[in-house]
């Protein structure tokens, strides 16, 4: 993909994930909707909105969405910065090739599911059932377990949870496991104090325009499916936190 | 309280070691054993170190425990690492504080870094002082535009000085009063292991210290950094540094005049509307520019910090000797207990031994108080 690179004082770019779409889940087509369009609208929309704003321009956007996450009248930069992060995070988590779990991640998942089949069975339930756009994540917490975390629209993981946008608004449920403990576990997973940290290991995008141009406006169990056949789980697995045996301890 | 360096030599044995007695070898079998002390005191100490391998963590990792507070700073750094920068690529732009956190050394200065800073913005042609003739490289926009090369150069050898200074044990100290420099000047302060000022100067802290710093205490320490064991001097003698940087020198004639005085060099910031004569060792550059005298404050820490280091290994060095010295002396004393106990069979010989020993160690002090008697006189070795 060639894109025009701007210079300009704190300008940014982002740079392509697979450069023939994600073959499997994404057409061509969808993907240069879903990835080379959509993350240049909201990072242009991001320069716009920060520019000329010394203590914004230069940050990233996750930097920015956890800064901005509790100002009402900055809604517009989070909305963008949060958004743009979770798209990349998205993409970043899928590959065409067939990749297999690691050991580490099983252990993790048998922690808290039966298996990783159950795994499957559950987040993709819960991502059928959300009612609106969104994300849903897999979190790891700090007592090792791995949750399941609906944000609607371009509601964060991060940022002290004032913009995770969790909840239904229709109904004013959260899906997913228990979050309770998350409240004051996510916020700290950007800075600040290492306790009770969360940290995200996947996303899948469930929002209306990443299935309807491939699958129609009805085909978003289909298009799960196939999001989590090509689900990158070595980039997962460089995500969670390594498990360490007495063995392989480094000596000092 | 302030710390004055005393100067005994570090090649001059201290006297604890030479008084130290060594270690018997044998005992008499009617005395109690250490086994039974400590067992009347109820410790029960360890036999071995714990074994290296292990190094800092005692407790085996495994998968099922949780994740201790080490782990948990590691899983975050390698978050941040691994996913902070997702959503977007940065272009490369101008972080306010990288010169403050991480400032440049003298060899990695160029003339782009000094221009981005702001270094060459003199002041308006009308108040100029003639005496930077020779550092103005010409005019533009009714200013004077300072010439990098000798901005660069000039630095380089301020730079150079402060290198040498600081390894030789000398005392820096970085001023810098105006608004918005007190973070650099404590930063510099703090690398090159010297002291900062950022308020007012008070007149006659080097002309008149006694009398402003009457009521301050003094401790000597040596150059291993040890502090005299018998406290703050009776009569103390006020300190005044080997080396002043002034950031800002024309606010600070007073400090400037002092050390002319009393022959303290002083490295100055010197602007196109200063008086290059107020300091020892000019460095031509813009001093309004708040990233100019970081960048210039940081690059003077920098090399403060590598004399710094080598000070710090030269004395590691010198603890090493005096550690081997008195090894090597020890040995000498055991040897020579070794060779003399083989002689004991009773109580007479252990009495004739005993005497020897007294003997020799008379011998030894005899000869430190006459080293100690042939020195000019310095403070107390301790």
């Amino acid at each position: 993909m060639s894109v025009p690179s701007l210079f300009a004082r704190g300008a940014r770019r982002s740079f392509p994930v697979v450069s023939n779409g994600i073959a499997g889940v994404f057409s061509q087509k969808a993907f240069d909707t879903n990835w080379t369009k959509y993350q240049s609208h909201l990072i242009n929309n991001l320069n716009r909105l920060t520019a000329g704003q010394a203590d914004l321009e230069n940050l990233s956007p996750l930097d920015l969405a956890v800064l901005t996450a509790r100002q009402s009248d900055q809604a517009a930069i989070f909305n963008y910065a949060s958004q743009a992060y979770n798209n990349h995070f998205f993409f970043e988590g899928l590959t065409t090739s067939q990749t297999q779990i690691h050991e580490a991640l099983h252990w993790y998942i048998s922690h808290s599911f039966a298996s990783p089949e159950a795994l499957k069975t559950e987040f993709l339930a819960t991502a059928n059932a959300m009612f609106g756009n969104g994300w849903v994540w897999l979190i790891l917490d700090s007592k090792r377990y791995i949750r399941i975390l609906c944000t609607y629209n371009a509601g964060t993981p991060f940022g002290s949870g004032h913009r995770r946008q969790d909840i239904d608004m229709n109904t004013k449920e959260r899906l997913g496991t228990s979050v309770d403990e998350l409240t004051a576990a996510t916020q700290e997973a950007t800075k600040g104090p290492m306790n009770h940290w969360a940290i995200p290991l996947l996303n899948i995008k469930v929002w209306e325009h990443a299935w309807v141009e491939d699958y129609g406006v009805t085909g978003k169990r289909e298009y799960l499916e196939n999001v989590w056949s090509a689900i990158n789980w070595d980039v997962v697995n460089s995500r969670a936190p390594a498990l360490r045996s007495q063995t392989t301890r480094p000596t000092v | 309280m302030i710390i004055r360096r005393a100067l005994p030599r570090p090649g001059l044995p201290a006297p604890s070691q030479c008084l130290r007695f060594p270690r018997q070898q044998r005992t008499l079998a009617t005395s109690p054993g250490p086994e039974s002390d400590l067992a009347r005191h109820g410790k029960v100490l360890p036999t071995e170190p714990p074994a290296r391998s292990q190094g800092h963590r005692i407790r085996p990792v495994t998968a099922d425990r949780p994740f201790t507070l080490k782990d948990e700073f590691e899983n975050f750094q390698n978050f941040r690492k691994q996913s902070s920068h997702t959503g977007s690529r940065l272009s490369r732009h101008y972080a306010p504080y990288k010169h403050a956190s991480r400032p440049p050394s003298p060899s990695d200065l160029t003339l782009e870094l000094l221009m981005a800073s702001g270094a060459h913005l003199g002041h308006a042609t009308a108040l100029w002082n003639p005496g930077n003739q020779r550092y103005i490289f010409g005019i533009r926009n009714g200013i004077h535009i300072i010439g990098l090369e000798h901005t660069l150069s000039h630095l380089r050898r301020a730079a150079r000085v402060v290198d040498r200074v600081v390894e030789v044990f000398g005392t820096v100290l970085v001023v810098g009063t105006r608004a918005g420099q007190e973070r650099t000047v404590v930063q510099t302060a703090e690398m090159m292991g010297g002291y900062h000022l950022f308020t007012r100067w008070t007149a006659g802290g080097i002309t008149n210290a006694r009398q402003i710093l009457a009521g301050e205490k003094v401790v000597e320490i040596n150059d291993l950094g040890e502090p005299n064991p018998s406290g703050p001097m009776e009569d103390p003698i006020p300190v005044r540094p080997d080396l002043v940087i002034c950031l800002n020198p024309l606010e600070n004639y007073v400090l400037l005049k002092e050390c002319g005085q009393f022959g303290i060099p002083t490295i100055g910031v010197i602007d196109t509307d200063a008086d290059p004569t107020w300091v020892t060792y000019p460095i031509p550059a813009n001093d309004d520019s708040l990233r100019c005298i970081s960048l210039i404050a940081g690059v003077l820490g920098r090399a403060g910090q590598a004399g710094l280091r080598r000070r710090e290994a030269e004395v590691a060095e010198w603890k090493l000797e005096g550690e081997q010295e008195d090894e090597e002396a020890m040995m000498e004393e055991e040897e020579q207990v070794e060779d003399e106990q083989m002689e004991i069979k009773n109580w007479e010989d252990f009495e004739n031994y005993m005497k020897k020993r007294e003997a020799l160690q008379d011998e030894q002090l005899k000869e430190i108080n006459k080293i100690q008697e042939d020195l000019p006189s310095t403070p107390t070795l301790w």
